[in-house]
């Protein structure tokens, strides 16, 4: 396979001297065979994090899965192919049949959302370095409050539609581009990537995993697929006993308080707020549809057709003085300036089409959030919340049934204090 | 683990985490510190080196300079990679001491976790639960608020793109023949760019104060080098200021300025580039088919206009970069404008547009450096040729498609103006200062050794394009030199020095050749094969364009007016037997 190599200096000018100027090498093409190891290895993790989650219920296990994760996954794959990234890849192979996807790219991201229908965020557990990595920081979580974190989640939705509209349209793998860790496994990338990535460990120090919960879009399509899972993370091996020893022990905001022996909350406006947003979330869907149609043409500019075409126009009224080097590059290109903004306004109308659409999810699944947090579910136990739960294990220690299962000492409850 | 045991563990690991993450802190600082201040970037950022290889390039034998260079550039490398691998490093110590620290952390934590106390959280408040969960759908609505606020903001950046070109109704293609292209002045140097008209009226002498040769005397809007073309009674000429680029019909007969045009650009207007005064927003001439009107203007704005001056459609080129400003004028063929662009090597093109709708019909690059000549179309064996000059080469070209058919070298002037020219069967083309040289315009790919019939350094032309009747060959050197030769041979058979400065091109019009000074100074000489003077007028005002020539008159733009000059006696010099 042929490289384009860039030398990282320029080489010296003299060339009068008998210095033979050594020929740019670059790193070997990673053997394919590595890519269907990375396939073995992320199958058999999720395997036996499956099994160290529903069945031998092992925090400790789920921990040095994580480390290993990390290691393998993270600094020594230098964090690709990665699941999150593949989204990217397979929207853009859905909407363009030019754009074929490796085997390996379409495993990375179909396994984990299979594990998912069946054993709930498994991947998320300890198998995605991206969370292992943040759950390795998270030293004194604090407890976000549920109106921040609720709402703070839908980031990940909004990212999402983002992410796919994107791809799809030849815009860029924004998930790739901007994520935060990759540039930390592999020690090297953009600055500001680097802060970033570094501000969200420092983040994620307190605040349980802040990318997964609030940022992640492969985490919401895992979520999506966990909410139907067969098996599940059951915070108590046997009978809940309603200790409550568990409530806050999720750093993560995923446990749902049983509904058994809380006082009835007051109905009388729940019906009509209900109704309210039933009627609301159609009006939501179309301004949101609407909105992307605003915003579509702004979009369009992370494509380099349309950024170089508005490029051109800026400088060609005159409203820059400068140009950079893809006008430079252009001028020189010999090419028509005016089938390029045909080209532009032709892609223009594919972003408007598809932030339609994104403006529509986003709408949608906006209005959901709104009725799902207006409808009051019974549970008879306290319970992970299987969309949200990232399966760290953290709270199968709270809970006095799983201390007696191994046979640990059960403390004392503690004692009233009095009056 | 008795509980001494236990806390001298916890005490140890809090120790241990104290100590790695107050080595995390001040090694991720120093890191980013180095980053920030470009230390690892080394070579490339060096003022220094900068500063010496421009000295460098003002002494470019200073030994000694070149070895401070050298010295200074394996340093520099040397300090680079060292900085390089010191950053490597560094990282790497980071990540272990934060392994390390996170470890320790994580173990001291686990030593004094302590079980929760549900009784401390007190009962289950059911008014609380309700009103969180109030707060959360007005802040899930907050978020769907600022995404919408974002999604009008990142709207509102949005730049406005040139607009698509309005597709025009088709219009039924009349191409006009080829005896009614003669009889009118379509284009720049007449209808085959040879600047010759066979039966006209060119006078001798007119004089503009007492108006004697003087049929009519019109105001140009706008400033331009453009010349005036004509069909029928209509006379067009262009001109641009700043702000606008205008056609401008005039009447024939009367010099009644009919209406003037200015141009509507889709999109946002180009702006004109920097030109120079000899060369002017305008300088290109337009061209007709005898239903529209096409022109062409520095900011790369080309239009096309029916003869009631409504534009047809209109688009932009550009940007040109082109250091004295764009001044090749408009070819047309069939129903294809033909424009040459030549702004650079990297850049140079030619293109052919649908003369109805503006669309590109074909593009072709073009291995040209910036030139100012304009193309014409020949019939070479009832076949047409598009014929182009530029530094380096002269290219014949098939109009339909774009499609090279020859090329010959010996243009090597970088500031190449005249234009070619068909005569005798050859293609004469100037290299300013050098040589002119005549071609057979047969043959296909590189016909340089073949195809040249002859050389000659007289009367070389700088600005002017030669003219020809087919048995006559004029050169005008931009000194003054005006030069007859036989265009079969390159024989020179007459030379007069009118010392004087020219722009204009010569005409030759029947009997008699046109040649106007910058100044306005016109001689008129005999088309024979013995130098004549048989006339000399004054314009009154400067002059660098080239004359359109009419039956019984000639047209010339000064700077200021256009002009209408006729022989008094109106007489058709091309009646005047040959000599």
């Amino acid at each position: 396979m042929s490289q384009a190599v860039a030398p990282r200096f320029p080489p010296p000018e003299f060339t009068e001297t008998s210095h033979v100027l050594p020929v740019p090498t670059a790193p070997a093409v990673r053997e394919l065979w590595f890519e269907y190891l990375d396939v073995v290895v992320l199958i058999a993790a999720l395997v036996f994090v499956s099994w160290l989650l529903l069945r031998r219920r092992s925090r400790a296990g789920v921990v040095a899965t994580g480390i290993f994760s990390v290691l393998y996954f993270g600094f020594w794959k230098k964090g690709c192919i990665c699941s999150i990234g593949s989204i990217g890849n397979i929207a853009q192979a859905l909407s363009d049949s030019s754009f074929g996807v490796p085997l390996a790219v379409l495993f990375f991201g179909l396994t984990p959302l299979i594990f998912a229908l069946f054993f709930g965020r498994v991947f998320c557990a300890a198998v995605c370095p991206h969370g292992a990595l943040q759950d390795l920081v998270l030293l004194k979580p604090v407890k976000v409050p549920p109106w921040l974190d609720h709402s703070l989640r839908m980031l990940a939705w909004i990212y999402l539609g983002l992410a796919l509209v994107f791809a799809a349209t030849g815009g860029g793998f924004i998930i790739c581009q901007y994520d935060p860790f990759v540039p930390i496994f592999r020690l090297s990338g953009n600055l500001t990537m680097v802060l970033v990535g570094v501000a969200l460990l420092g983040i994620g120090v307190f605040v349980g995993r802040p990318y997964c919960r609030f940022l992640c879009p492969y985490g919401v399509l895992l979520g999506l697929a966990a909410s139907v899972s067969k098996w599940r993370v059951r915070i108590t091996p046997d009978t809940c006993t309603q200790c409550r020893l568990c409530e806050e022990s999720c750093p993560f905001g995923a446990i749902e308080k049983s509904t058994v022996e809380a006082p009835a909350r007051p109905r009388s406006s729940d019906k009509r707020r209900l109704l309210f947003l039933l009627v609301l979330l159609p009006i939501l869907i179309a301004v949101g549809a609407g909105l992307g149609g605003v915003a579509g043409s702004a979009l369009a500019r992370k494509h380099r057709v349309v950024n170089l075409a508005e490029r051109l126009q800026l400088e060609n009224t005159g409203v820059v003085s400068d140009t950079t080097d893809a006008s430079t590059a252009f001028r020189a290109s010999n090419q028509s300036l005016e089938s390029l903004n045909a080209d532009a306004r032709a892609l223009r109308r594919h972003y408007i089409m598809a932030a339609r659409w994104c403006g529509a999810w986003v709408g949608l699944v906006i209005g959901l959030k709104l009725l799902s947090l207006a409808v009051l579910r019974k549970r008879p136990d306290y319970e992970a919340d299987q969309s949200r739960c990232l399966g760290c294990a953290r709270c199968y220690r709270d809970c006095p049934q799983e201390l007696q299962r191994l046979g640990l000492p059960v403390p004392a409850p503690p004692k009233p204090a009095a009056a | 683990m008795n509980a001494r045991n236990q806390l001298l563990l916890t005490q140890g690991s809090l120790a241990v985490a104290i100590a790695s993450g107050v080595f995390v802190l001040l090694m991720g600082g120093l890191l980013l510190f180095s980053q920030t201040q470009g230390k690892v970037a080394g070579l490339t950022q060096s003022t220094q080196l900068v500063r010496l290889q421009e000295e460098l390039r003002q002494r470019p034998r200073d030994e000694s300079l070149k070895q401070h260079i050298r010295q200074l550039d394996l340093e520099l490398r040397q300090k680079s990679f060292t900085d390089l691998r010191l950053s490597h490093n560094g990282a790497l110590a980071l990540i272990f001491a934060a392994a390390l620290f996170l470890a320790s952390a994580h173990l001291a934590r686990s030593l004094r976790r302590k079980l929760p106390n549900p009784l401390a959280w007190g009962p289950r408040r059911p008014a609380e639960e309700k009103r969180t969960s109030l707060l959360a759908q007005y802040a899930v609505a907050t978020v769907f608020g600022v995404a919408a606020a974002a999604a009008v903001g990142v709207s509102s950046h949005a730049v406005q793109l040139p607009p698509p070109p309005v597709p025009t109704p088709a219009v039924a293609v009349h191409f006009p023949a080829p005896a009614e292209v003669r009889d009118n002045w379509p284009a720049f140097r007449g209808c085959d760019g040879s600047a010759y008209r066979e039966q006209s009226a060119l006078p001798a002498t007119w004089n503009i104060a007492s108006g004697q040769g003087v049929r009519w005397k019109s105001e140009v809007p706008l400033p331009g080098m453009s010349s005036p073309i004509r069909w029928g009674s209509a006379l067009f000429l262009t001109g641009a200021n700043a702000q606008t680029n205008a056609v401008f019909k005039f009447d024939a007969a009367t010099g009644a300025l009919v209406w003037s045009a200015a141009l509507h650009s889709p999109g946002a207007r180009m702006p004109n580039p920097s030109v120079s005064e000899d060369t002017s927003f305008a300088a290109p001439t337009p061209v007709t088919d005898g239903q529209r009107v096409y022109a062409i203007f520095a900011n790369a704005e080309v239009a096309a206009l029916d003869f009631a001056g409504k534009q047809i459609w209109c688009r932009n080129l550009g940007p040109l970069d082109n250091a004295y400003g764009h001044a090749s004028s408009l070819a047309i063929y069939q129903d294809r404008l033909l424009v040459q662009l030549d702004q650079g090597e990297a850049t140079s093109k030619l293109l052919a547009l649908n003369t109805s709708t503006g669309q590109d019909l074909w593009q072709t690059p073009r291995p040209i450096a910036c030139s100012w000549a304009s193309p014409i179309v020949i019939d070479v064996a009832g076949q047409p040729q598009l014929v182009t000059c530029g530094q380096p080469w002269v290219i014949g070209y098939n109009p339909v498609d774009g499609s090279e058919l020859w090329r010959v070298k010996g243009l090597d002037s970088s500031e190449l103006a005249p234009s070619p020219l068909y005569a005798g069967g050859k293609v004469i083309a100037s290299n300013p200062g050098t040589v002119v040289l005549a071609i057979r315009p047969d043959g296909r790919g590189d016909v340089t050794s073949n195809n040249v019939a002859w050389k000659t350094d007289s009367g070389v032309p700088s600005v002017a394009s030669p003219a020809s009747d087919g048995k006559r060959l004029y050169l005008l050197t931009g000194d003054g030199q005006l030069t007859c030769l036989d265009p079969e041979t390159g024989h020179v058979k007459w030379s007069h020095d009118f010392a004087d400065e020219f722009y204009s091109s010569p005409v030759i019009g029947g009997g008699r050749v046109l040649i106007v000074t910058r100044k306005g100074i016109a001689h008129v000489v005999e088309n024979a094969d013995q130098f004549r003077e048989l006339g000399k007028s004054d314009l009154g005002e400067d002059c660098n364009t080239t004359p359109a020539l009419d039956r019984q008159c000639l047209y010339l733009r000064g700077a200021k007016h256009l002009f209408c000059l006729a022989d008094s006696a109106g007489t058709v010099a091309a009646s005047r037997p040959e000599k």
